[in-house]
């Protein structure tokens, strides 16, 4: 018979706010939630890998993406690029996110950054873990 | 084969970062990151001789 999961243990409201602070920082600036938690390399590690794959799928001609006539995968598309936070807008300003469709490696880019974004919102599930004292 | 060195390039950056996130010492993490590589790359190798029999 298989045991029963232990009991959730409550998280006091600072380690609620301190969560939330994590998660903030850390979707405005990848990596930036686990530095404030005081694990600054393993912060600037995981931020780093996470801007060179977005700045390699730009690079490889992959287009940001914008929900486009109500279709589900553009919008699913747009939320992963948006795990990325300001530099999402940033590059959208910049016009970095154009792309080239025609490119042999235009979709293998949007694989970098769609996955660099998913990925950004893992790492803010994990600081939040880290936080409140779950990990 | 720029194709291959990229999906070497998706594999590293994935394997460090799961590496990294999930596991709290250097060492285990790097053993980990160590096999999610090694199991992407033979996942593409598999992928590629599969696919190679549907070749038209």
């Amino acid at each position: 018979m298989a045991e029963r999961p232990a009991p959730t243990q409550p998280v006091s409201p600072e380690a609620a706010l301190r969560g939330v602070k994590a998660v903030v920082l850390g979707w405005l600036v990848p990596g930036l939630g686990h530095v404030v938690l005081g694990r600054p390399r393993r912060g600037a590690a995981l931020g780093g890998i996470l801007l060179l794959m977005f700045a390699v799928g730009l690079l490889l001609e992959g287009s940001l993406s914008r929900p486009s006539g109500g279709s589900y995968l553009s919008l699913l598309a747009t939320l992963a690029d948006l795990g990325m936070g300001p530099v999402y807008f940033l590059a959208q300003a910049l016009g970095w996110g154009a792309g080239q469709v025609t490119s042999a490696t235009h979709e293998i880019g949007n694989t970098f950054h769609w996955s660099a974004g998913v990925m950004n919102m893992l790492l803010l599930l994990d600081a939040h873990d880290v936080a409140t004292g779950k990990k | 084969m720029r194709h291959f060195l990229l999906t070497i390039l998706y594999a590293a950056c994935l394997a460090s970062f799961f590496g990294a996130m999930l596991r709290e010492d250097w060492k285990s993490g790097l053993k980990l990151a160590g096999t999610l590589f090694g199991l992407m790359v033979g996942g593409v190798f598999v992928a590629g001789w599969l696919m190679y029999w549907f070749a038209p």
